[in-house]
């Protein structure tokens, strides 16, 4: 059926005085455009990092607190009394506190080794764009380095030799995936500084720095957005494994990594010490990654032309 | 042709004495190993000792000079722990791996292109649609929870294969499946990615107007040049394989190299630790450098040393 103009125009008047108008005036939750799928992943993990806020208090057990009379026990949908709803591990500690506790440190780590990636990233990018040919060709040089060694091994070593201070590892961490932030903002960086605009604010006599800061970085914007969420998925995978393999997170703090790794010594007997701690791991990666495919396409249109061609 | 191979080698030398340095570093930034080596109260003359014969009490430069030269020569140290050389328990390892990685490498190329051409060919149809989305949903999960899943599924439920140890080809399935899962879940939207454009290009439509059938075209003429970008994923794919090893290996309690790390790091055994380190990402590099040599050789558009 085709709607005509007329025939709009007709239906304005009543929208007009629609009572539900108001609410249009509050801001939107959602883009309009933004799929169910997506809006789920928002709220999922909105959910997540409320629960991460807010779960140690609200759950009420101490996740360091030991009840050696109620090791191992089975969570309370097999038929146990519901003072542990998800069991307890080998040593009758509560397996949901732990759970969010280890919520709580992944999410901080993924934050932190976030930033770091993109401050470092979009510094060294911009070093590389706008900083000369020398200072090109020294990042691209540390960019092709870091893409041909595999990573994860260097963490490897740095970790047997730093140890296990925190701060330490937020950095190697976040060091993790610079190189493609670098990349790319130094790409965006070459292109934008070809355009017009640029030109214009130099023949008003803009000095170099204000135009790098005011004009240039500023079209980086988008791309960065998309990079985070790739960040951030880098980051957390990296954590979990380098926490499950017991050189990451350490005892007495706890990361989901972690928790997976104390379940994995006791599946065969007590599946669900690993259990929740894997399902919100996978939940939080997916709804992040799902989040982070719909922003590139969204905002990188080369992209979703790749994707989803014809 | 000659300088970009020479461009080519030295980034790859570059990058392995990068590696080589931080390794060398980082063993010596833990200060004095005797520290953990030998007991709380253990007199100061043994210390002394055991710093002497593990060459400690030289000036730094010097040390550095006789590791580097070492390496040249492929003389190896000795274990802290094991009292053999490292290359003895390297050796014993190093099988368990290649058997297990190169059965993964196989795998994940095999389902990749597979699935990624069937994908391709049949695009924005349901069989496309299912495996980017299954494939986006197996990207999504780390891979030890891939493995502890698996474990749950065929171990703890169907209770019909072992969930560690070696000896039979049962031990090797669940890390070969794992590896395998997740190699190809990433390799299977490139190879999707790459077909789709050469699909769109003239000689396949001039293949396909000839009266070639669909799947002669894909065979014959769009896979070839979609594998000249795929040359160079493979070198990212190896480095992804390597780290994944290291983690399944440690599920699986497989007794392979990515376990003699993860053991050389908790116990901080620096010798195993550099010597393994080095190995590992010597193939590695090695293989980016093969993958940038071959680059030329099969795609003659490449113009080279730019």
């Amino acid at each position: 059926m085709v709607t005509t103009a007329a025939e709009t125009a007709a239906r304005e008047p009543t929208t007009r005085h629609d009572p539900t108008r108001r609410s249009r005036r509050l801001p939107r939750l959602f883009p309009t455009s933004m799929p169910w799928l997506i809006r789920a992943q928002v709220i999922n993990l909105a959910l997540l990092a409320g629960l991460a806020l807010l779960g140690p208090s609200v759950i009420g057990h101490d996740p360091a607190r030991q009840d050696l009379r109620a090791r191992l026990t089975a969570p309370v949908w097999i038929g146990n009394h519901a003072n542990h709803p998800l069991g307890t591990d080998h040593i009758g500690r509560d397996v949901l506190a732990r759970t969010v506790y280890g919520l709580r440190t992944s999410l901080i780590v993924a934050a932190i080794g976030t930033v770091v990636s993109l401050v470092i990233g979009t510094a060294l990018g911009a070093l590389a764009a706008l900083g000369g040919r020398a200072a090109d060709a020294v990042v691209m040089f540390l960019v092709e380095t870091q893409m041909s060694v595999p990573y994860t091994l260097v963490v490897l070593v740095l970790m047997a030799s730093l140890g296990t201070d925190i701060r330490v590892f937020l950095l190697v961490v976040g060091l993790a995936g610079w190189e493609g932030v670098a990349r790319l903002v130094r790409g965006q960086l070459l292109a934008a500084k070809r355009q017009d605009f640029v030109e214009g604010a130099r023949a008003l006599g803009l000095g170099q720095l204000r135009i790098a800061f005011r004009h240039l970085l500023p079209t980086t914007a988008p791309i960065l957005m998309v990079l985070a969420s790739g960040s951030f998925t880098g980051v957390i995978f990296l954590e979990s494994s380098l926490s499950f393999l017991g050189v990451g997170i350490q005892p007495p703090a706890t990361s989901l990594g972690l928790l997976i790794g104390v379940g994995r010594d006791h599946l065969m007997g007590a599946w669900w010490i690993a259990l929740a701690p894997c399902a919100l791991l996978v939940s939080l990666t997916l709804s992040v990654a799902l989040l982070g495919d719909w922003l590139r396409d969204r905002l990188d249109p080369r992209a979703r032309r790749k994707l989803t061609r014809r | 042709m000659l300088k970009y191979l020479l461009q080519r080698l030295a980034l790859a030398a570059a990058t392995l004495w990068f590696i080589a340095t931080l390794v060398f570093c980082s063993a010596r930034l833990t200060g004095d190993p005797t520290h953990w080596l030998l007991p709380e109260d253990a007199p100061p003359q043994a210390r002394q000792e055991l710093r002497e014969s593990l060459g400690l009490d030289r000036p730094l430069l010097a040390q550095y000079g006789t590791y580097l030269t070492g390496l040249i020569r492929g003389q190896v140290a000795t274990s802290y722990y094991e009292p053999r050389p490292v290359r003895e328990i390297l050796m014993e390892r190093l099988p368990n791996t290649l058997r297990l990685a190169g059965l993964a490498l196989a795998g994940t190329w095999l389902f990749g292109l597979l699935l990624g051409g069937l994908a391709a060919v049949n695009h924005n149809g349901v069989l496309d649609r299912t495996i980017v989305a299954v494939a986006s949903l197996v990207s999504a999960v780390p891979s030890f929870v891939v493995a502890i899943g698996m474990i749950l599924m065929f171990s703890v439920v169907l209770r019909i294969l072992p969930t560690s140890g070696t000896g039979t080809w049962r031990n090797l399935v669940m890390p070969v499946a794992t590896l395998t899962l997740l190699g190809a879940a990433g390799l299977v939207r490139l190879v999707r990615g790459s077909l789709l454009e050469t699909l769109d290009q003239d000689f396949v439509r001039t293949a396909r107007a000839k009266g070639l059938r669909r799947w002669g075209t894909v065979g014959k003429h769009a896979m070839r040049n979609a594998a000249i970008p795929l040359l160079t994923v493979f070198g990212t794919q190896l480095g992804a394989l390597v780290a994944g090893t290291v983690v399944v290996e440690t599920v699986f309690a497989w007794p392979g190299l990515g376990r003699a790390i993860v053991a050389a790091v908790n116990t901080r055994d620096f010798p195993l630790l550099q010597t393994s380190i080095l190995l590992v990402s010597g193939t590695v590099i090695a293989c980016n450098l093969l993958v940038d040599l071959l680059y030329p050789m099969v795609d003659p558009r490449v113009r080279l040393g730019g």
